[in-house]
């Protein structure tokens, strides 16, 4: 599978992405298989797109369309938030850490809002804030890889990019304190965007669907012009379609319209039988209840006469030459080659 | 099953029990079936000689 095509496959695996999402990662894996001196092997180590869209998928949270990366929502006081966020790079080794607590200083100012999108956050690498800060903000889960050059914390809480000459790369999964804890949850809205699934299940299930499809249709577009004909087996095969199969489906076409024509003269009979509703010669009620129960029992079995005969129809009139032909390309082409 | 398919069994049998509850009550109530039967095969036969007659002449 060439670069184009992995690229192909994984965009339509990854349709339960926000479109935004999607072109991002989409864009991101282009690159570095664009970038890359040995796609192949790039394509082997990142699996399948099925594997990779599952594995994208498992850790998937959708963006915030309105607030990109620039810029998130900045209440009066950022401060707090950014400070928290330089505790966590100060506190944070150079190797995978994770950091329970911060000291976050805390001023008189409101605490910032927090945002739960991820946003890539550049801090300096020395921030000077710990020793005027009181403690009183939790970070949770923080996880933090190594760089040696410029600084790059990710985070949950909305801040802003700074940029830095010497850094960390940090991924900071969630920062929040004590203070704008509250403020965060009144910022984020309640009900999720409608294009995330409810359940993972339904992912994978759709996800595996559009990877079959996406597969079958690779396929076509390499298998295209690959099948041979078995010009023998065809002349044969075409040959006794012309002396037994045209003769059955007439047959069956036959039977199919005595059908038909028994369950029109049942038809005709029944309504012929509620005309009789008029006649002097049936007095009584009995007589007409009888008249209107054979009525409808004869229109009843014409009815179910008619779906019989459509049933015939679709299984055996047309379902016969329909095997033909399926069967006759089938064993009629060589399929070596195919994918 | 689709919905068109459970609608139609579900016409049929209604159609089904509306015409056998009809014609128990109708015998039950002193109707003939015979008699309409003959009245049908008189017409069918009326009909058959008149087609008949018609190609002969």
């Amino acid at each position: 599978m060439n670069r184009h095509a992995y690229i192909a496959e994984l965009t339509q695996l990854l349709y339960y992405m926000a479109p935004w999402d999607r072109d991002a990662a989409v864009k991101k894996y282009d690159a570095l298989l664009e970038s890359s001196q040995d796609p192949e092997a790039l394509m082997k180590e990142l699996g399948s797109p099925m594997k990779l869209a599952v594995t994208l998928s498992r850790g998937y949270e959708p963006s915030d369309p309105n607030a990109p990366k620039p810029e998130p929502e900045v209440t009066p006081e950022p401060e707090e938030a950014a400070e928290a966020v330089a505790e966590a790079t100060e506190e944070v080794p150079e190797t995978e850490t994770d950091a329970e607590t911060a000291d976050v200083s805390e001023t008189d100012e409101p605490a910032a809002e927090v945002v739960e999108t991820e946003a890539e956050v550049d801090v300096p690498a020395e921030v000077e804030t710990a020793e005027d800060a009181p403690e009183e903000a939790d970070v949770d889960a923080v996880e933090t890889e190594t760089a040696d050059a410029p600084a790059e914390v990710e985070t949950e809480a909305g801040t802003e990019e700074q940029d830095a000459p010497e850094a960390v790369e940090i991924e900071v999964a969630e920062i929040r304190s004590e203070e704008a804890s509250s403020e965060a949850k009144a910022a984020i809205p309640e009900s999720k965007p409608s294009f995330v699934p409810p359940g993972g299940d339904e992912i994978f299930s759709e996800i595996f669907s559009a990877a079959t499809q996406a597969q079958s249709a690779v396929a076509v577009g390499n298998s295209a012009g690959r099948a041979k004909p078995r010009p023998a087996v065809l002349v044969f095969y075409i040959l006794a379609c012309i002396l037994v199969g045209v003769p059955v489906t007439v047959v069956l076409l036959a039977v199919d319209l005595m059908i038909f024509l028994l369950a029109a003269a049942v038809l005709v009979f029944g309504i012929y039988i509620l005309s009789f509703f008029g006649l002097s010669g049936f007095p009584g009620l009995g007589n007409k209840l009888v008249i209107l129960g054979v009525g409808i029992l004869a229109v009843t079995a014409a009815i179910a006469l008619a779906w019989l005969g459509v049933w015939f129809m679709r299984n055996a009139t047309v379902g016969f030459p329909g095997f033909l032909v399926r069967f006759g390309r089938e064993h009629g082409y060589s399929r070596e080659g195919n994918v | 099953m689709k919905t068109a398919n459970k609608v139609f069994l579900i016409m049929m049998a209604c159609l089904l029990i509306l015409g056998a509850l009809s014609l128990a009550v109708g015998i039950g109530l002193g109707g003939s079936l015979t008699a309409v039967f003959t009245q049908a095969q008189a017409a069918v036969t009326r009909l058959l000689d008149s087609f008949f007659l018609f190609f002969q002449g």
